[in-house]
């Protein structure tokens, strides 16, 4: 429903001053377009798609005239009419006649204004990025209730998925209580303690034989691996931090040994871990837990050590034991990417060994938890130096800091008196400053000017312009060095903003526009949570790992190396993981998949993909392995564009147009029953796609769609190699063989997946046009106006021969004036 | 603007599997002006059961002999308290099934709102609770049957032991830290809402709208606050001494039986102490091995769903599914035997929808829903069939709008319906 606006990147090569109509009608302008190419078939007593072109009309039209001449200049536009065949009109002709028509149709549209960006709301990525580094606290997350973004948009930044709904109030809401609470506790929290012993201590289980000895009914010796999952580590199940704030650990224990491992008493080590994340014990790695708080024990005799952790609220902890390890720990289960068969034995070998000969470690008796006792650290360094009472130099201090990082600008001289005098004002009927400022803290978190980006401007000012680049490339909010630049007035320097761009991406949080534009853009969130539930495809769980690092990979490389754009129509590497590979039908892995998955549960990691150049490909993989170059090789494209059973030749046709060789069509009108084929049922796909081609108004479009879906037929829904289509075992029929070959509309054969590639190589400037309208999309929140066509125009004719290096263009856009446009 | 009016197909074809934060698009909803009237009505509360893998139809439906799904409903003498009807569904596009069972209540692939929410707020106006949506334990995928008007899904309730809390109250409610957080919160949204009126008037179009946006739902929810604010000190219900829980709640996937049995049993209390008289209930799909009376399953929940009509596969499927039938029959007894203060028996007074959208779970195909109506007042008839020859009396949401008549909506449709069952059932 929401691309029905879209107003496609037509290509407009010298886009003139588009004449204004009067609000009359919008014959006389529109007559010289519609005599010239429509009036042949869209007249007499049967026009087709019953449309008259040669008819007035106006803004007083009936509705389902003027909904048909708005179809008439979205069809223009997108280049589906004039039909192939008949005359054609130039671009600039195209673009005029499709304007004049809106303008006819509403006279208060100013055609030479282009279209802003509202106000965005930041999204679900966004909202919880900025949080994070807005307040610091370790590992903040969204509630798994919390509403998702329109999907349906071509990027989650778009404008128009950015509306606010009841729904996500109440979640900002609950959220602004939240963070409140964990920066300004209220006075006197409410305390709790949670007590465990060796009956309901979490160690575990197939495991808890390390931990117990002989002769001992109540003590637990920390021995074992020190990796959570293994069992190294004890915790208490019961546990969460209900609160955010420290706790008091008061643990009964004894030292087998004056000193450890390492010569130094024994020590216990507390390691935080929010409970919920994790599939316990299987997943947490102790290594890549913070490290909380650490206590010597050096009494022989069983007796009580305390020691306080600062926690997050809903975390709970691990306990290890930091030097009982021996010589012979074998370093690689600290951490192994490598051979699972391997860590595997070693990890055996070892506890086996450890059990003959037990190593002098810490006993366990009884732990209590407790609190919070007494707020954080990073809660005191918030509050400050807490002045007795409630002045308002005080709140000024801690509110408007915050305010102005939150609002990512300066505030008005109203908004400071506003916020500091609503918080003093409620915090003088309380006793305690807390109150005023956790009102303080959930205002901030709830004012528009806090959720939505550029929110009242009218033009783009500096902060802004700050805030756009780095929600683009970082997804988060500026960091102090661009919100410096807009201070002095520097970000509108193109030097300024391509050394920006160049810092920006190499910082980690570059990672957020590999995940997220390339994500959308390459359908790796999608593959991410496609439900693939079939027998019929080779999959696992690590297939889609691989599959969505795979892409993000791919492109990553492409950016920080700066590479030429053109890679991603072709390439002479790509990456993969081992699983993916079976699908790919690589031959010369030995193992199977369903090795591969069993290897992967004793491993605590996942399968990384690796680079493959196909240069040094042995002769014996078979081509089509070789041909896995540029984005159509990438699985994910696939995967986004199935729905985990079926593989859809138009929708994979649909995403070529639009996302590579940038001419979207319309959606399908609307009077037009779906086809409902069940494909499974079907002799060959190339049938069924044939029905649409036999109805005249689809075949407008699926004769510019279908030739590209049927070329890609040789991978399936989550982006395997097949020769041949799935069947079912109760049906009797051989199953039919895959058929590639198809021809475009201009005429071109494609026979297969290279041969579009080949098809789009010798297209570059569409590809190009496409990518910087994506980009621009992405960064604006907006479908390309006027303006922003004529910018994505001397973008094209200024590439470079070899096409631009991936940074250079990204670079090149962000200095543009289409950027800097609201 | 062609397709304006009207859901984008392609779209549509993609198969949503999320849901959106999107306003409430008018079009979506023919039924929005719908007036409800109380005299009307011939039942009050509305429960909405779905599995997310559908049940086996050839035992389900109750055409000709007694089938095996519901002979636990037949055993608890209930065979006149329900319909099974075949040949409804949504109509919607053939592929994967699993990413659409949860447009059972909606109808729509597209933000549509679900039927429960559609009743939630005229009928729930008096309860501590407008509606629950639950689940029997983890999810595996998208878990809530539940869509407010713009497509949120509401977050379902896992845990049995959740839900006992907010039936008869949990152990230690900080009253007064609610009680300041919901003052408080309020008159923090008036102060912000008289900040965005100063605003307003001088920034573009554009974002006038979204300030609008912003101010519509501050209203909304500061109702919210306000109706939880009107709950909070009033006493809860006392649990009946018969009910205990387990001493450690494990909501794994292949703990569902068990979980789904107390969900039905808290369901049933959450209704006749009056907790809520709207609930939604996902029996969700999981590749875990369930544990049936202690002991582990011959193979996961999903794969045996994949049956390839082998008979012991088969077997195995209905012995789970007889469970969530069985639970059923339990809860339908229970609001059997409690009389309603209105008169008649509770179950006379509710209407019980249990079904998936998952038409067939073996072939994915979404045609032909599994559903049952029970309770509710209706002229019941054990078995319907819909849809067979006829073009027309298809859709599910047919029988929704006769639902929604029972529960006093004067509405001729919802969602994707044609017509309504009102000839069959009433």
């Amino acid at each position: 429903m929401t691309r029905a606006r879209y107003v496609g990147p037509v290509v407009v090569a010298c886009l003139t001053q588009v004449p204004l109509l009067n609000a009359e009608s919008g014959r006389p302008q529109v007559g010289s377009f519609a005599d010239t190419y429509c009036v042949d078939c869209h007249s007499g007593a049967d026009p087709k798609g019953r449309f008259r072109a040669g008819e007035p009309f106006d803004s007083g039209s009936a509705v389902d005239v003027q909904e048909k001449w708005k179809r008439a200049a979205d069809y223009v536009t997108k280049g589906v009419m004039p039909p192939s065949g008949a005359r054609q009109p130039t671009p600039g002709e195209r673009q005029e006649f499709s304007e004049a028509v809106l303008v006819a149709l509403d006279p208060d549209a100013d055609s030479t204004r282009s279209r802003t960006t509202g106000a965005r709301r930041l999204n679900r990525t966004e909202y919880i990025n900025t949080l994070r580094d807005l307040f610091q606290i370790r590992e903040i997350r969204l509630p798994a209730t919390f509403p998702d973004d329109n999907p349906d948009l071509r990027f989650d930044t778009m404008a128009e998925g950015t509306h606010l709904s009841t729904g996500l109030l109440d979640a900002y809401e609950a959220i602004a209580v939240d963070i409140a609470d964990r920066m300004v506790p209220l006075p006197n929290p409410q305390q709790r303690s949670s007590v465990s012993n060796r009956s309901s201590v979490g160690v575990d289980e197939s495991r808890t034989k390390f931990w117990i000895r002989e002769g001992d009914e109540s003590g637990l010796y920390f021995t074992g691996v020190n990796i959570a999952g293994w069992s190294g580590g004890l915790w208490d199940k019961a546990f969460r931090a209900h609160a955010s704030g420290t706790y008091r650990v008061r643990i009964k224990v004894s030292a087998e040994a004056g000193a450890g491992a390492d010569g130094r008493p024994l020590r216990l080590g507390f390691y935080a871990l929010n409970t919920s994340d994790y599939n316990l014990p299987k997943r947490a790695l102790r290594v890549d837990l913070p490290k909380v708080g650490e206590v010597e024990v050096q009494n022989r005799e069983p007796d009580v050590v305390d020691v306080d952790l600062p926690l997050e609220q809903g975390e709970g902890f691990h306990v290890y034991c930091e030097n009982r390890l021996s010589k012979n720990y074998p370093s690689a289960l600290i951490r192994t990417p490598g051979n699972t068969q391997d860590l595997r034995r070693l990890l055996a070998t070892y506890l086996t060994e450890s059990q003959q000969s037990p190593e002098p470690t810490i006993r366990f008796e009884h732990m209590e938890i407790k609190g919070p006792v007494a707020p954080l650290p990073r809660q005191l360094e918030f509050l400050g130096k807490v002045s007795p009472g409630l002045d308002a130099p005080y709140l000024e201090s801690v509110l408007l800091p915050l305010a102005e990082r939150a609002f990512r600008r300066p505030l008005t001289e109203h908004e400071r008196t506003a916020l500091v005098e609503s918080a003093a004002e409620h915090g003088a009927s309380a006793p305690d400053p807390a109150y005023a400022l956790h009102y303080g803290v959930r205002q901030i978190l709830l004012s528009p000017q806090f959720l939505f980006r550029a929110m009242g401007s009218v033009r783009l000012d500096d902060f802004d312009l700050a805030s756009r680049l780095s929600y683009f490339l970082w997804s988060t909010m500026p960091d102090s060095e661009l919100i410096g630049l807009a201070r002095h007035g520097r970000l509108a320097d193109p030097a300024t903003m391509d050394e920006q761009v160049r810092r920006m991406v190499r910082d980690p949080r570059a990672r957020q526009f590999v995940q997220h534009f390339a994500g959308q853009w390459l359908g790796g969130r999608e593959a991410a949570t496609v439900m693939v539930c079939d027998v019929r495809h080779v999959w696992s769980e690590l297939i889609r790992h691989g599959i969505v690092r795979s892409t993000e990979m791919f492109f990553e490389e492409i950016l920080q190396e700066n590479l030429s754009i053109r890679n991603f129509i072709d390439s002479g590497f790509t990456y993969a993981n081992e699983p993916m590979k079976i699908a790919w039908g690589v031959p010369g892995s030995e193992v199977s998949l369903h090795r591969l998955e069993a290897d992967q549960r004793q491993s605590l990691l996942w399968p990384e993909p690796k680079r493959i150049t196909f240069s040094s490909l042995g002769p014996e993989i078979p081509p089509h392995v070789a041909d896995r170059g540029g984005v159509l090789g990438l699985s994910s494209v696939y995967a986004a564009t199935g729905d985990g059973v079926e593989s859809s030749p138009i929708l994979r046709g649909v995403w070529v147009l639009e996302n590579l060789l940038g001419t979207p069509l319309p959606p399908p009108p609307s009077d037009v029953p779906a086809l409902d084929v069940d494909i499974s049922l079907a002799t060959t796909v190339k049938e069924v796609i044939a029905a649409h081609q036999k109805v005249e108004k689809c075949a407008l479009c699926h004769s510019k769609i279908d030739p590209i879906g049927l070329a890609l037929e040789n991978y399936d829904a989550v982006g395997g190699w097949r020769e041949s289509y799935y069947q079912d075992e109760s049906v009797d029929r051989a199953a039919s063989p895959v058929e590639t070959d198809s021809q475009m509309p201009d005429g071109a054969r494609l026979g297969g997946a290279q041969g579009l590639k080949d098809y789009l190589a010798k297209r570059p400037a569409m590809f190009t046009r496409a990518l910087a309208g994506l980009l621009l999309k992405y960064a604006t929140g907006r479908e390309p106006n006027s303006n922003d066509r004529r910018v994505l125009e001397i973008v094209v004719a200024e590439e470079p021969e070899e096409g631009y290096g991936f940074l250079d263009l990204v670079s090149k856009l962000v200095s543009s004036p289409a950027f800097a446009r609201k | 603007m062609a397709g304006r009016q009207n859901p984008d197909r392609r779209q549509f074809l993609r198969g949503a599997r999320y849901v959106l934060a999107l306003p409430f698009l008018p079009s979506l909803a023919r039924s929005d002006s719908h007036q409800p009237t109380e005299s009307g009505a011939k039942a009050k509360r509305l429960v909405c059961v779905g599995t997310q893998l559908g049940f086996y139809k050839p035992e389900f439906f109750a055409d000709g002999e007694a089938p095996r799904l519901m002979k636990p409903l037949d055993d608890l003498g209930l065979s006149g308290s329900y319909t099974t009807i075949s040949g409804l569904d949504h109509k919607g596009p053939s592929g994967n099934g699993h990413q659409l069972v949860y447009t059972l209540y909606t109808g729509h692939v597209i933000p549509s709102i679900s039927l429960d929410q559609f009743v939630a707020p005229t009928l729930g106006k008096a309860t501590r609770y407008e509606s629950l949506q639950l689940c029997c334990g983890d999810a595996q995928q998208k878990a809530s049957l539940s869509f407010t008007g713009s497509g949120v899904p509401l977050p379902v309730t896992l845990r049995p032991s959740a839900l006992y809390a907010r039936i008869f109250g949990a152990g230690t409610v900080e009253l007064q830290r609610q009680v300041y957080l919901i003052g408080s919160g309020r008159s923090l949204l008036d102060g912000l809402t008289d900040e965005v009126r100063l605003v307003r008037g001088r920034v573009s179009v554009e974002d006038r709208e979204r300030l609008d946006e912003y101010l519509t739902s501050v209203r909304s929810l500061e109702a919210r606050l306000e109706r939880r604010r009107d709950w909070l000190d009033r006493p809860f219900p006392q649990p009946p001494e018969s009910l205990s829980l387990p001493v450690e709640e494990n909501v794994d996937g292949s703990y569902l039986l068990d979980n789904e049995d107390l969900m039905w049993e808290l369901m049933a209390l959450a209704i006749k102490n009056d907790s809520t008289r709207v609930i939604s209930m996902t029996i969700p799909i999981t590749d875990r091995t369930l544990v049936m009376d202690g002991k582990f399953m011959s193979e996961g929940y999903h794969r045996l769903s994949h049956h390839g009509h082998k008979a012991d596969k088969i077997e195995e499927l209905l012995r789970i599914e007889e469970r969530h039938t069985q639970g059923a029959a339990r809860f339908l007894k229970a609001l059997a035997e409690a009389p309603d203060p209105d008169g008649g028996s509770m179950l006379d007074s509710t209407v019980v929808l249990l079904g998936s959208a998952m038409g067939d779970a073996a072939a994915h195909r979404r045609r032909n829903f599994p559903l049952l109506v029970a309770g509710g007042g209706f002229r019941h008839k054990r078995h319907l069939s819909c849809g067979t020859k006829l073009v027309r009396n298809t859709m599910a949401c047919d029988l929704y709008v006769t639902v929604l008549q029972q529960l006093g909506f004067e509405v001729g449709a919802f969602s994707t319906s044609q017509s309504d069952l009102n000839g069959l059932l009433t």
